[in-house]
């Protein structure tokens, strides 16, 4: 197999005494779609932050993480894309979102403002919000929410970037425009070249959407491999309850849901 | 299924209207939710499902229709006889930080209800939130906390608690796991059902996730701009969808 | 002291200038014993040359500097007072008219835009005219064109508040809508109303200075205001008559505004 896109080797991450992450390894293909599941506190939005390079300033790490595939140190915006759980908290809500794609544009390709205005156009075309062109002057909230993680997105991706970095993308968005916003990421994934990071505690999610999954448990990579080896063969406790907590709509409706029993975990 | 009699609540051609565009609205919404079942309001953003849960808890006025609560028409009631009508129907929201005074401890949050409606005297208050607090599976010693410091799983504990406390018929449980972690969210629906056992409170259940609707709901009504598309048993609608909006609702639900 | 951490440079100059001025005013009746208004020693002798009188005295031979530390405890205690007064009274117009809303939010904020056209200033002037001067007069008067603030930041939080779950818990639990508004929502809308503290201060202490220096102030008490009016008919065989309070002045408005500052600073950086 050729060189990775992505390598971390024994990546810790601690806020000041406690440890958030610990001796975190992986790799990931270009063009791969990786998920990393975890429940709050696991750890797996400060992987996706380390791997940004958006770790608070508090935050102490250890290990290495590379990029081999590129020339040089990953800059964010224009080789990282970074997508986030409440778009209107990404969206500066008192400037146009023309005005606001451009500038990452701007910035990040160097071209004029007129065809940076343009390139906004064509991105918010990418990401499917009908007549691009006439709602550049708009503001955010003019848009509904998913309408507004698409803008997001746009604006992620207008410094061109070869991996996309979402931190539970669709968690605030009902499941039918959740359906819309990762059909839009496959689609980005298939057609651009993008390379997928996404995080999320919905296993059903990550298991349509990835190649490879990633599973989080108290700040350890406790799981690790292609999605399909994951889900048929799981090895840690975490992820076997993971997979129990799952509700299919053909399954005979039960008295109870099935919890996940923390105390037999370890 | 039987048919169950005295529906605690009944809405008849309900309607609803937001600014000129009529966006969020609600038309004629006609249903019943009998006493002790579940019921399931399903749809999209901006199907009108959360505008029809806060007409339900009259704190929305409703344009026309009627809504009937343990037979009495309450859609027109105010004043005294409504806050004495209140405790008997509750409301549990979906993000739980958001339904809390951000000043208030878990005390003052739980006391609320006991003294709004002299439900114990004040020297019990403590015994009566300690008792609530453990049945929802919280430790009493959280009372002096305020719910910034405790977790969502948590906050919505205590959210239940307060809904409870007054020992409602019906509780409007408008997206209550929604917010939450999915290992989280399978034991607050368990604490729910367990409560609906043993007292057969009824719940009125509004969610966008089929799968969360499967589990928990009896029967289910599906929404579209405002209007219902399809009423049934929650097993019969999701096994043989009659509208198109259902089916794209069961088309979004992602599978293992 | 978490505060004191809390704040910028200019915020601590701001409090140690603030200290200074509260200890002098806690401490004159030790610093100047007696009476500031009697008559101590000979008429109009200059600062820094008689050891008895280290400010000098005045036309009639009253310290200046028992004077200066006596006006502090009046300066401060009418302009705290008053904008405590007036904050409070503006929240309380501005939760009412934010939270019941309709003929009533129409007819208070009528009524407030009405009590801002006249310069604060005039309708002291005419409170007192009417009422005659003393401490409490003074307050109620100065407070008198200092709410309408207030009432407006108020309203506009209360506005926002209204709307949030919370709230709308608070109702299907029954409480009453009065204890909503002043019990939920006030305590809520009251941080950026609080910001507004330093404005209704400082703008206190100058209407207090100029009443007093228009001899609309309490007869009985040294202002800073009186001893510059005082002063004002001598202002050019002896200026630091008039000179010393007003700097006192000038330093305390200061003082305030830089106490606004680092407040507003530091509530920009809470999440």
């Amino acid at each position: 197999m050729s060189e990775p896109y992505l390598r971390i080797r024994n990546l810790t991450v601690d806020y000041g005494g406690t440890a958030a992450l610990q001796d975190v390894s992986l790799q990931l293909a270009k063009g791969g779609r990786l998920a990393l599941i975890g429940e709050s506190g696991s750890g797996k939005s400060t992987l996706a932050m380390a791997i940004a390079g958006l770790l608070p300033r508090r935050a102490r790490s250890g290990g290495t993480i590379e990029f081999p595939a590129l020339p040089r140190q990953p800059s964010l915006g224009k080789d990282i894309g970074v997508l986030f759980q409440d778009p209107s908290g990404s969206l500066d809500p008192v400037m146009t979102i023309g005005d606001q794609i451009a500038e990452v544009v701007m910035t990040h390709r160097g071209l004029s403002w007129i065809s940076a205005r343009l390139m906004a156009a064509e991105l918010l075309d990418r990401v499917h919000i009908p007549k691009p062109l006439s709602r550049l002057n708009s503001y955010p909230h003019e848009f509904s929410g998913g309408q507004k993680q698409r803008i997001a997105l746009a604006a992620a991706l207008a410094g061109n970037p070869s991996l996309l970095i979402a931190d539970e993308p669709t968690s605030a968005l009902d499941t039918v425009v959740q359906r819309h916003i990762v059909n839009l990421l496959d689609e980005l994934v298939r057609d651009n070249g993008l390379t997928l990071l996404f995080v999320t505690h919905d296993i059903a999610l990550a298991s349509e959407r990835a190649d490879t999954i990633g599973v989080l448990y108290k700040g350890k990579l406790v799981e690790c491999g292609p999605t399909a080896g994951v889900l048929g063969e799981p090895e840690h406790a975490y992820t076997k309850a993971l997979i129990a907590t799952h509700i299919s709509l053909d399954m005979p409706r039960r008295k109870r849901l099935a919890e996940i029993n923390a105390d037999g975990l370890q | 299924m039987m048919q169950r009699a005295s529906p605690i609540l009944e809405v008849r051609n309900l309607a609803k209207r937001f600014g000129d565009h009529g966006a969020a609205g609600l038309r004629n919404v006609d249903f019943s939710v009998s006493n002790g079942e579940t019921l399931a309001v399903v749809g999209a953003s901006g199907s009108g499902k959360t505008t029809l849960a806060r007409l339900v808890m009259r704190l929305l006025p409703p344009e026309a229709g009627s809504i009937h609560f343990r037979g009495q028409d309450i859609t027109a009631l105010r004043g005294e006889g409504l806050r004495r009508l209140r405790p008997h129907f509750q409301m549990v929201f979906q993000d739980p930080l958001a339904a809390f005074n951000p000043r208030a401890s878990v005390r003052r949050v739980l006391e609320d209800p006991l003294r709004l409606h002299g439900l114990a005297a004040k020297a019990e208050y403590d015994t009566v939130i300690g008792a609530t607090l453990e049945r929802v599976g919280l430790s009493a010693d959280l009372i002096t906390r305020l719910p910034l410091e405790l977790s969502g799983g948590q906050r919505q504990r205590v959210a239940i608690a307060r809904a409870i406390l007054t020992k409602p018929d019906l509780i409007v449980l408008d997206e209550p796991v929604s917010a939450l972690d999915v290992s989280v969210r399978a034991q607050i629906l368990n604490l729910l059902l367990d409560l609906q056992e043993e007292t057969g409170v009824a719940y009125l259940f509004i969610s966008h996730d089929l799968a969360v609707v499967r589990a928990f709901a009896d029967r289910m009504i599906v929404m579209e701009e405002g209007r219902i598309t399809e009423t049934g048993m929650t097993e019969q609608v999701l096994a043989n969808p009659q509208s198109n909006a259902t089916r794209i609702l069961i088309a979004a639900v992602p599978r293992l | 002291m978490i505060f004191w951490r809390q704040m910028n440079f200019e915020g601590r100059a701001g409090l140690i200038l603030l200290a200074i001025l509260v200890l002098m005013a806690l401490l004159a009746p030790l610093l100047a014993p007696g009476d500031p208004l009697a008559i101590t020693g000979e008429p109009m002798l200059r600062p820094f040359t008689s050891g008895t009188h280290m400010l000098g005295t005045d036309r009639l031979g009253r310290d200046v500097l028992a004077g200066l530390l006596h006006g502090t405890r009046t300066t401060l205690l009418v302009a705290f007072s008053s904008a405590a007064v007036a904050l409070i009274a503006g929240s309380i117009v501005g939760t009412l008219a934010g939270f019941l809303g309709g003929i009533a939010d129409t007819v208070l904020m009528r009524i407030t835009e009405a009590f801002q056209t006249v310069p604060g200033f005039l309708l002291a002037l005419a409170s007192i005219s009417v009422t005659g001067p003393s401490v409490a007069t003074l307050i109620f008067a100065i407070s008198l064109g200092n709410w309408t603030q207030a009432a407006r930041v108020t309203r506009a939080e209360v506005l926002s508040l209204r709307e949030r779950d919370f709230v709308a818990a608070a109702r299907t639990l029954g409480m009453r809508p009065l204890e909503i508004a002043f019990r939920e929502i006030l305590p809520n809308a009251f941080g950026p109303t609080a910001s507004l503290a330093a404005i209704s201060v400082a703008a206190a202490i100058l209407i207090e200075a100029a009443l007093s220096f228009l001899g609309f102030g309490d007869p009985n008490r040294v202002t800073w205001g009186s001893m510059i009016a005082e002063g004002r008919a001598v202002l050019r065989a002896a200026p630091y008559l008039s000179i010393v309070p007003g700097l006192a002045l000038v330093i305390t408005v200061l003082g305030i505004h830089l106490i606004g500052r680092g407040l507003s600073r530091t509530e920009r950086l809470q999440p």
